[in-house]
């Protein structure tokens, strides 16, 4: 029998109001291993009215912006002390290695809220314009305030690390929060809202809706009670909630996919490129929307890379996520293998050369019900090719020889995407200088997914709009005011006068 | 499945093919949806359209698409996830298979 979580709606573990439930599948064995209480419609309507409750009674959205800093902080402390039964539950519920987990994962997300904290310390909640005499003298404050109730969807690739990218701004900056995980993968979003409540967030600030459907992610969309949707997710569904959205000029910011490219210059250390690229790719076997899916490489020095790829690919231990001597996990459910095997196929119909992997790996029997596949590499690959062009989401690498510099940036900056982009060379001008010429959100030189609290991230084109960590996120989770107080202590000194009142022909 | 959807979707209804990031390029079952001016209408399943965008409609010249329902526990705002269905897109059968 699997452990229950219910819902989490102000302050108190709910069952759905329908009491239905639904299973979460382990995607390394593909076993049960939890229920979760299903939300409906009433569930949502009731975890908006409960925020909207919680907001207008300021029990957090009238706190001093150091009280939340302070409350962040513990948030923090606290996620560091139960780090392992987070990482282990992440692991589970996601097939993320726990390796990565323990290793990355939870040690990042306790940044997210502390750096938050020390952002929101230093924000410019309140600023006070200068004064000027005409057209009269006045006090002008600009202030920050929260936006209202905050609508999150998080994916399963990175459900704890994502929902906390959301989490802490929407918090910091006083909103309430209705937030809906994958349903595949709910139950480290869930443990956080019991750790937030411990460090003492008011009950009502963060409430929690699981459960598959599209009725309960547009019913939050369309809410005219929620004021602000923050997404990441597919950029097909990116439109479908802008429309949404567009019906009550609800406030976004959209985090979708990417198709990133990496060019490896001539210079570049091979050694380094040779593990720097398949890191790029098949961490989380592929599943990651800044995943570097496209490495550009000199077409003389296509054959020695590749030939350095697969005697480094061979070397990644793929099986169960949970276990410490596994490299790459499983892929998150049986769907999304088949739709990877399927792309896989198509490349090969295309031309492009299947240079290493591209099958379901031997394992053991006990992995059986899992869902796995080789570490793929294709070289030879066209940038129009489906699997050049389309977002596989899975561990498929796609080798493109170019001939020149602008060749190279040229196919780097084909795709409709521009989350990220990196470039491999010992001369680091040269490469920060292609950096600047590529369309992408982040660039990396000489690495890949080094991603930090302070650096804002999003995209570029279709992988979306708005910026998720950094300094900035403050803004996009909060309201800008004016207040302009007149101090003008003559009624006939008032400037109205002049453009209402008297008539200029009698002056 | 439309039958199913159809007791409670009384909106207009589409197949739209679409793409990017988790769900990789998938069909979506919209109502009420919006496509952009240059989408094209690839064809049709048991009378509601299907369109993809121009884009993906040239990627996929020539190829035949089957859109599959199948039993999953989702939740892409495509509408046969309030179901328990999904849909996705299987490869076109290779000669040899037929």
């Amino acid at each position: 029998m699997s452990q229950f979580y219910p819902l989490f709606i102000g302050g108190r573990k709910v069952p759905a109001l329908s009491g239905a439930t639904f299973e979460v599948i382990n995607p390394s064995n593909g076993e049960v291993c939890a229920t979760v209480a299903r939300a409906g419609l009433e569930d949502v309507n009731e975890a908006v009215r409960v925020a909207r409750q919680t907001f207008e009674s300021g029990t957090w959205s009238r706190v001093s912006h150091k009280e939340r800093a302070n409350i962040m902080f513990r948030i923090a402390d606290m996620i560091n002390k139960r780090a392992h039964e987070l990482a282990t539950l992440e692991s589970m519920q996601s097939g993320g290695t726990l390796r990565r987990t323990m290793g990355s994962d939870v040690l990042q997300l306790p940044q997210q809220f502390a750096i938050m904290g020390q952002i929101l310390n230093n924000f410019p909640i309140r600023e006070e314009l200068p004064c000027v005499a005409v057209p009269g003298p006045s006090i002008n404050i600009i202030e920050r305030e929260p936006i209202g109730i905050c609508g999150l969807i998080t994916p399963w690739n990175f459900p704890m690390i994502l929902a906390g990218w959301k989490l802490a701004p929407a918090i910091a900056m006083g909103n309430a929060i209705v937030i809906k995980p994958a349903s595949n993968t709910p139950l480290t979003t869930l443990l956080l809202a019991e750790i937030f409540q411990e460090c003492g967030l008011p009950d009502g600030v963060v409430n929690v809706v699981a459960g598959p459907g599209a009725l309960i992610g547009e019913a939050i969309v369309t809410h005219p009670e929620v004021d602000k949707i923050s997404f990441t997710g597919s950029t097909a569904v990116g439109r479908r909630i802008m429309q949404l959205a567009s019906h009550t000029v609800k406030r976004l910011t959209l985090e979708l996919g990417g198709k990133s490219p990496a060019i490896m210059l001539r210079d570049a250390d091979l050694d380094l490129v040779s593990e720097g690229a398949l890191f790029a790719t098949f961490l989380h076997s592929g599943q990651i929307c800044e995943s570097g899916t496209r490495l550009l490489v000199p077409r003389e020095l296509q054959d020695d890379i590749v030939d350095r790829l697969i005697a480094k690919a061979s070397t990644i231990a793929i099986g169960n996520a949970m276990e410490l001597t596994t490299g790459m996990g499983p892929i998150v459910s049986k769907t999304q293998r088949d739709t990877i095997l399927n792309y896989i196929q198509a490349g090969i119909e295309e031309g492009a050369v299947l240079a290493y992997g591209g099958k379901i790996p031997d394992l053991p029997a006990e992995l059986a019900g899992g869902f796995y596949i080789q570490p793929t590499i294709f070289k030879n690959v066209d940038n129009s090719m489906k699997i050049a062009q389309e977002e596989i989401f899975g561990p498929v690498l796609c080798v493109i020889p170019y001939d020149t510099e602008g060749d190279a940036i040229r196919i780097a900056n084909d795709s409709i995407y521009g989350l990220a982009a990196g470039v491999w060379s010992k001369d680091i001008t040269r490469a920060q200088n292609i950096g600047r010429k590529l369309r992408a959100g982040t660039v990396w030189i000489n690495d890949w997914h080094m991603l930090r609290p302070d650096a804002p991230f999003g995209g570029y084109k279709q992988s979306g709009f708005g910026r998720e960590s950094g300094y900035q996120v403050l803004f996009e989770y909060s309201q800008t005011k004016h207040m302009h107080t007149s101090m003008v202590p003559d009624v006939n000194q008032r400037f109205w006068h002049q453009l209402l009142f008297d008539s200029w022909a009698t002056k | 499945m439309l039958k199913q959807v159809r007791q409670d979707r009384l909106g207009n209804l589409l197949f739209y093919i679409g793409e990017g990031c988790c769900d990789g390029t998938a069909p979506y079952l919209y109502e009420n949806f919006i496509v952009e001016p240059t989408a094209v209408q690839i064809g049709s399943a048991y009378g509601v359209p299907v369109y993809t965008s121009q884009r993906l409609a040239a990627l996929h010249t020539g190829k035949t698409l089957i859109l599959t329902v199948i039993t999953s526990v989702g939740d892409r705002f495509s509408i046969e996830s309030d179901h328990g269905l999904q849909l996705v897109l299987l490869p076109q059968p290779r000669k040899d298979d037929i």
